[in-house]
């Protein structure tokens, strides 16, 4: 039952992370989704608008937190120029080397556009606040980003599951 | 003052409590800028060995620790500038909209590794 350091900081970079993110995501989308006249009281707007800027701002810090884990702690090891490193397993074989060469390439690179992403529609909902309600464009275009935010993400999280299901970090 | 387009603002995003659009303009464009110049760092690797050096900050980490850092600074030191220099210039909300949303599909195609090793 015990975990590796490395392990641990997986689990914090994909599980963690991920799951806040994934769960802003969610409650995030659906509030900005029915956060349109008629379909909010006025008493309903001021304590909705306070979780939806918790969500976003949850959700940017979130995708944040795992780039930056993922980059600069368990990225390291994963490249480590050692024979029993993830990376130099996966470039061992034929068969597993696009894992390395196309899954992990996009995976790195693709998964910091994510945060940008993220913490521009945050900007924008903390920016407008209540006034989100009445600019129904704006609102799209948060909601946009915030797809974007999470379709970048999903891709880079797919490949990081299936790269350390088959050459994990340990 | 550069008048770029006059502003379309939505029927309901009239009210006289509206904040101004121009913010949001220039951080959609610079989110836009960023991913691109991000996406170009990535390209740039795979073409120059000299920049690939350049980038890699951190032994462990290769050049993804520059391009990452990099591509940051550049969207906000961007973001930053368009802000200031937004502020007296109106642009369609919609417009820079789309533009940001090409630009962030153009950085997204350059993050493709298939894209990118033709540089190799």
């Amino acid at each position: 039952m015990d975990l590796s350091q490395k392990e641990w900081w997986g689990l914090v970079h994909g599980m963690g992370f991920g799951a806040v993110f994934l769960l802003a995501f969610a409650g995030g989308l659906a509030g900005l989704y029915s956060l349109r006249p008629g379909l909010v009281t006025d008493a309903g707007i001021s304590e909705r608008m306070t979780r939806l800027k918790i969500g976003v701002a949850a959700m940017a810090m979130a995708a944040w937190g795992t780039v930056i884990t993922g980059t600069w702690i368990v990225y390291p090891w994963y490249r480590e120029k050692t024979p029993d490193s993830p990376k130099s397993i996966l470039l061992l074989s034929e068969s597993t080397k696009d894992w390395h060469e196309f899954g992990m390439e996009w995976k790195e690179h693709i998964a910091w556009i994510s945060p940008i992403l993220a913490t521009v529609a945050a900007f924008i909902v903390i920016y407008f606040g209540t006034g989100l309600i009445k600019h129904d464009r704006a609102r799209k275009i948060v909601m946009t980003l915030f797809v974007l935010a999470f379709a970048t993400a999903a891709i880079a999280g797919i490949f990081g599951a299936l790269i350390t299901k088959v050459a994990p970090v340990k | 003052m550069t008048n770029l387009q006059m502003p379309t603002n939505s029927a309901t995003a009239t009210n006289s409590d509206m904040k101004s659009e121009r913010p949001i303009v220039a951080a959609l464009l610079a989110m836009g800028a960023g991913v691109v110049i991000y996406g170009l760092l990535v390209v740039l690797t795979e073409i120059s060995a000299d920049v690939k050096d350049f980038l890699s900050l951190k032994d462990s980490v290769g050049p993804l620790s520059g391009k990452t850092i990099f591509g940051v600074l550049a969207w906000l030191v961007i973001w930053a500038v368009l802000h200031l220099a937004l502020r007296k210039t109106t642009i369609d909300l919609w417009r820079a909209f789309q533009i940001s949303l090409v630009m962030v599909g153009i950085g997204v195609l350059f993050t493709f590794p298939i894209f990118f090793k033709l540089f190799a």
